[in-house]
């Protein structure tokens, strides 16, 4: 690949930035708030705006802003800020099996960030996403709807958001058969899908199919590990952007297939990767007492 | 002193009019467009001194733009002088170039690349960088000089602080973009991960997504051409799909074009407006019509690329091979050819997968990846050694039949190879350790004759001789021809030693006349020749043999023989032999010298071997030797010193397995043949700590300090004090808890028991995953699982637990816990409470009860849980008569158990219990009455579980 070249410095000079002034210091503060950025530049906290009938009004008088003034939505550029600190953890929870304690984590974020939804940047989506992988896995279909609607509304694309279809796929009822449920998870697991999307699905089909009951045939038995290692592995190897808690949750889980087929090495390896996807997360904790296993 | 003469007033301005402002204005962006930036310096200077001291005029603007002329016309000194004077006239907090100013200082310093400079720079960027909207131009900046400078600490502290920063402009992504490779460059790859997950989001890139993927595939190519696969990999992991990558790039570029077209419209009506009464649109527009331009082009760059998931699959997969992680390389090269079979990078990727293939020694895959490399693209350069590849390895596996056949297709596909000699010799070898001499001889003759200056020649000849040698007496002519042929061809070959060998065998087994004599001369002549001989070893044992088996009527000379048969074993055993070989000639030497009652020759023997044999699997076999030999002699102390030796090179060392077992003998060794009662345990305890702490020296350590309280443990138990015993080991469990790696295998094994049984469930986890893990192959290959397994029903997994007990049992059958596996896939099976697996488990409890390896304790867990399957089948009972049926099965278990296995008092008292429980199950209080007073008046079940819970009152004994 050559590199393209950048736009660096070439524009005309006599040009002035856009101002994106943004209130920090040159050591950074621990957690950026979460701003939406307008597009002339300036920045509002989220706290300090309300949505009503779909106007953003800002309540009360802030730096820049005056009360009562309405922000019009074709005015806001993006959003800006770091990530809500509860959201890897909470990703993590939901996907060690937790999905209860995950939402308890992520409903707060949800409606922290629900003004945020629909402009670029927002952490609402990534919220969202894994709030309905939750009810599903909870069994709440109700709920798994109602998100998954809102998610849908929130993204520009047309039609349902290709998270309703994970969504639809973790909930077949418990009647189904598990090899209907694979083949669901399967049609997920495909480079059409966004990535986020198929990395989900190969995490629960991976789960699934470790549910399978165990082969007596030794070469059969191995083929099944096989392929439930390459579930979890699929995630790092495939479809690796959709997202460093899947990445790491994935690559902890594959490594005790590793360690089973005696590669210790590589199960070491995918450990340490693991650790250095999930930092602050309960992933990152089990992850470095399995290194310490491994080791 | 003289007064102050008044300021002379100033020059008057010249009148200049808009029109001429706004042209010299004009073509000073011009001139910044065509990159002559001497003249738009020229311009802008001219229009300067046009204005004059103008308050109207964007005087900060140009006297800024004069030092950016300068610097983007690489005239830095200049620059950095301009950019001064600007902040001279306009300083930080009036100026609104201020910061810009002092990033163009910082620049213009660091192109001048002096020390002085450098730390100029390093002023002017920080002071730049306080401005959020060129944080990260100048935090960039500033950490390249500080790394210039070997302040990594300090650079890296600014490259954090740029992981904060709000990528917008297309300047700011450009520099993200370098700190990505600065990042990489430090190693830090747990910031260069979060750094990467968190600019995919930020809304510079989504706009200029398509040139930020151009741009960081660059970077991972830079990073792999130094051997930095983990920085690369991390790269080229975050990097969206194709597909994901053109869709957010056009979104953003229709927005884009919206916004331009606005702009230019808001331009041209401002177009005759003088300078200072525009608005910014033109600069806005400036901005984004260049990043436009650039992000269709690199648009058009992706969309043409059509392979791009294909590339990066492969750049993935080949970090990941260097990375030496091939299960994940495997699985991108694979995915690569078969779902982007078209790519370029397709055949690479076959290739890939069957080199990795040949690391992991995996012939079966080898095998068919070879086939299909061939059949997809048979006119590639590296066909041939892509097929032989394959035959090599199954060389190496031994699979006979499959080499011979894979050989010969090499043979018919490659008429013409180079390698034919290599195809032929190897179709004989194969029907050679086939057995199938008949097929093997033509083979090999015909390999003789076309192939004279092959390499594998010489083998070719020992073959022959070795295939009429393994046919026996029916070719000893053949033999006796071939095996001279080689010796005549290569008297000095690498199998010569090994030829001679079995000629004298052939002596040896002569019937017809004693070759005694003659094997000796021959024999020892050789070994006198050829000390360094790999068949030395066999032939010392050969020359034992025959002086064991030599005869003599004269008592001394008889002696003489016996005594030379052993001098030639113990050769033997000092030769640098295979384990068989070394084996054979200890056990022959020691069996002579038991017969002789020659005790402290073998405890000489062994102790010698296990100095100079340390690593050799039969150390275990000479410690017990020595033990036997020196005990005989009444020498305990001696025995215990030969031991404590023994455990020297080894007792620091978690993963040595034989220590446990020489600190078992040891302890054997200590305890006197009297009562237990009669012996002092304190002294003893005292010498044992002494003889361990001798053998422990200075490597003293969490490893050994959990041993010497194994060794006083076992040293307890065997003087029947079980709480001591108890104590120690739940010691050894407790502190080493957190950190499982320091215990041996043995050691996990038994803190994994006493956790479990605890209820620390996350802890005795811990030890059996480390035995899961690091032990897969010794003696506590199936600990680990088992332990998982009763994990896994204690957290009332029951599907989990069974498929784990099932693989274990499968793996590691007739291993070391096969009796407590099986138990645990029959407990597992009862709470998961299938009806067809519980009839399967009852039949399956049935069988194994009768299995005579289960007898005692687990016969007795047998009957529990046959009664317990009983008792789960009358839950789902069709109607009450077949459920008090089923009751009373599970009731005759119980019964059976209490009285026939009295001596196990935790399984007794469990019987009792259960009794009761079935007993009130099936409405008779009488029986189940009984049964728990008689678990109380047993006194031998006071110290168990269901007795203290019997004796705090049972739910329905009061």
């Amino acid at each position: 690949m050559t590199m393209i070249p950048s736009p660096h410095i070439s524009r005309s000079a006599l040009l002035a930035c856009v101002a994106a002034a943004l209130p920090f210091g040159w050591a950074r503060a621990a957690e950026q708030p979460i701003s939406l950025v307008l597009q002339n530049g300036s920045s509002i906290n989220i706290a300090s705006v309300v949505l009503q009938n779909g106007a953003l009004v800002v309540p009360a008088t802030v730096l820049g802003f005056t009360e009562g003034q309405i922000i019009p939505v074709e005015s806001v550029d993006h959003v800006y800020g770091d990530k809500p600190a509860q959201l890897n953890p909470a990703i993590a929870l939901l996907l060690s099996d937790k999905p209860a304690d995950a939402l308890k984590m992520l409903e707060p974020i949800l409606a922290s960030q629900k003004i945020t939804a629909k402009f670029p940047g927002n952490f609402w989506l990534e919220a969202a996403r894994a709030a309905l992988v939750a009810y599903a896995v909870d069994g709440n279909s109700a709920k798994c709807t109602e998100i998954g609607k809102e998610i849908s509304d929130a993204t520009p694309a047309s039609g349902a958001d290709p998270f309703v279809a994970l969504g639809r796929a973790l909930l077949m009822p418990a009647s189904t058969k598990p090899q209907e449920r694979e083949q669901a998870l399967r049609d997920l697991v495909t480079s059409d899908q966004p990535a986020d999307v198929s990395a989900y699905a190969a995490i629960y089909l991976g789960n699934l199919l470790k549910t399978y009951k165990h082969n007596p045939d030794a070469a059969e038995a191995l083929k099944m590990d096989a392929l439930n290692m390459d579930a979890y592995l699929m995630v790092p190897c495939l479809f690796p952007s959709g997202g460093m808690v899947l990445n790491a949750v994935a690559e902890l889980k594959a490594s005790y297939f590793l360690s089973a087929l005696g590669r210790p090495s590589e199960a070491l390896a995918i450990v340490k990767s693991a650790i250095q996807h999930s930092a602050g997360t309960m992933i990152a904790a089990e992850a470095n007492k399995r290194l310490e296993s491994l080791k | 002193m003289q007064a102050q003469k008044p300021a002379p007033a100033p020059a008057p301005v010249p009148f200049v009019s808009p029109a001429t402002l706004n042209r010299l204005f004009s073509e000073a962006e011009a001139a910044f467009a065509a990159k002559e930036y001497d003249k738009a310096v020229a311009k802008i200077q001219e229009l300067l001194k046009d204005l004059g001291p103008n308050k109207d005029a964007p005087l900060e603007l140009l006297y800024f733009n004069i030092g950016l002329g300068y610097l983007l016309g690489g005239k830095a000194p200049e620059a950095e002088e301009a950019f001064t004077e600007c902040l001279k006239r306009f300083p930080q907090g009036k100026g609104e170039f201020a910061s810009r100013c002092y990033l163009g200082v910082g620049r213009a310093c660091i192109l001048q690349d002096t020390p002085e400079k450098k730390e100029r720079a390093i002023e002017a960027l920080k002071l730049a960088a306080l401005d959020p909207r060129y944080r990260s131009e100048a935090g960039l900046g500033l950490g390249q000089v500080l790394l210039d400078l070997h302040k990594r600490d300090e650079a890296m502290v600014v490259f954090k602080s740029l992981m904060g920063s709000d990528i917008r402009s297309p300047a700011q992504t450009t520099a993200a973009v370098e700190v990505i490779g600065l990042l990489a460059d430090t190693g830090k790859l747990e910031d260069l991960i979060a750094y990467l997950d968190r600019l995919i989001n930020q809304s510079g890139v989504r706009d200029a997504i398509a040139w930020y993927t151009n741009q960081v595939i660059v970077h991972g190519d830079e990073l792999v051409k130094t051997e930095a696969y983990d920085a690369a990999l991390a790269i080229y992991r975050s990097i969206p799909t194709r597909g994901q990558i053109l869709e957010t790039q056009k979104v953003a570029l229709e927005s884009q074009r919206k916004d331009v077209k606005t702009l230019e419209a808001r331009v041209a009506v401002e177009q005759n407006l003088p300078i200072n009464k525009r608005s910014s649109a033109s600069d806005y527009l400036n901005n984004l019509k260049p990043a436009v331009d650039l992000a269709e082009k690199a648009l058009a760059a992706i969309e043409e690329k059509k392979d791009l998931d294909a590339a990066l699959l492969m750049r993935r997969g080949r970090c990941l091979y260097y990375l030496k992680r091939y299960e994940e390389a495997l699985l991108c090269f694979r995915t690569l050819r078969l779902k982007h079979g078209t790519a370029e990078d397709a055949q690479h990727a076959a290739y890939a997968e069957i080199v990795i293939m040949s690391e992991l020694k995996d012939t079966a895959q080898i095998k068919v990846l070879c086939d299909a490399y061939l059949r997809k693209y048979p006119a590639a350069d590296n066909t041939e050694q892509v097929a032989t590849l394959a035959g090599e390895l199954l060389v190496q596996s031994g699979k006979w039949a499959d080499v011979g056949k894979f050989y010969r297709d090499l043979e018919e596909k490659f008429p013409k190879s180079a390698n034919m000699d290599r195809y032929t010799y190897y179709q004989a070898v194969s029907f050679f350790y086939d057995a199938n001499f008949k097929e093997s001889g033509p083979i090999f003759a015909k390999f003789l004759k076309n192939y004279p200056s092959s390499p594998l020649i010489e083998k070719g000849y020992y073959f022959v001789a070795m295939s009429n040698f393994l046919q026996g007496v029916n070719r000893y002519k053949e033999t006796l021809a071939s095996i001279k042929e080689y010796l005549s061809r290569y008297p000095e070959g690498n199998f010569a030693g090994d030829m001679r060998y079995r000629l004298a065998f052939i002596d040896y087994n002569d019937t017809d006349e004693d070759q005694t004599d003659k094997i000796i001369r021959d024999l020892t002549s050789f070994l006198i020749q050829h000390p360094q001989d790999q068949s030395v070893g066999s032939m010392y044992c050969l020359l034992a043999d025959t002086y064991k088996k030599k005869k003599s009527q004269l008592p001394d000379e008889l002696a003489r023989f016996q005594s030379l048969a052993i001098e030639n074993y113990k050769k033997a055993v000092w030769s640098e032999s295979p384990e068989d070989v070394v084996q054979y000639a200890l056990e022959a030497a020691t069996s002579m010298m038991q017969e002789n009652k020659d005790w402290t020759g073998i405890a000489a023997l062994h102790s010698e071997f296990l100095e100079k044999k340390p690593n050799s699997s039969l150390v275990l076999n000479s410690i017990t030797w020595i033990v036997k030999t020196k005990a005989r002699e009444g020498k305990v102390d001696e025995a215990a010193e030969m031991v404590a030796n023994a455990l020297k090179p080894r007792i620091g060392n978690p993963a040595s397995e034989q220590v446990e077992l020489l600190i078992d003998e040891l302890v054997k060794t200590l305890v006197p043949r009297k009562k237990a009662k009669d012996v002092d345990i304190d002294a003893l305890d005292k010498q044992l700590i002494a003889i361990l702490n001798k053998a422990i020296g200075t490597q003293q350590n969490a490893t050994t300090n959990a041993r010497l309280y194994y060794a006083r443990a076992r040293l307890a138990q065997l003087l029947k004090r079980t709480e001591i015993s108890d104590q120690y080991l739940k010691g050894v469990a407790t502190i080493n808890a957190k950190d499982p790696s320091v215990l041996s295998p043995a050691l996990l094994a038994v803190s994994g028991d006493i956790l479990l049984k605890d209820g620390k469930l996350e802890d005795a986890e811990a030890m059996y995953r480390r035995l899961s893990d690091r032990f897969t192959d010794g003696n506590y290959a199936d600990a680990g699982p088992m332990g998982l397994g009763y994990i896994a029903l204690a957290r009332n997994k029951p599907a989990e637990a069974l498929r784990i007990f099932e693989e274990s049992l499968d793996k590691n059958p007739g291993m070391s816990r096969f009796k407590e596996t099986t138990i645990g896939k029959l407990q597992a099976i009862i709470e998961i409470g299938d009806p067809k697996a519980l009839q399967e488990a009852e039949k399956f409890a049935k069988e194994t009860v009768g299995d005579k390896s289960f007898r005692g304790e687990y016969a007795g867990k047998l009957y529990l849980l046959l009664g317990k399957i009983y008792r789960k089948q009358s839950e789902k009972a069709d109607g009450p008569d077949a459920k008090i049926e089923l009751l009373k099965q599970a009731y005759a278990n119980y019964q059976h158990v209490y009285i026939a296995y009295k001596s196990t008092p935790e399984i007794c008292a469990e019987a009792y219990w259960q009794a009761y429980e079935t007993a009130t199950e099936m409405g008779n209080k009488t029986y189940a009455d009984e049964n728990l007073q008689a678990l109380l008046a047993d006194p031998k079940l006071k110290n168990t579980e269901r007795y203290k819970k019997a004796s705090a009152g049972a739910p329905d004994s009061k």
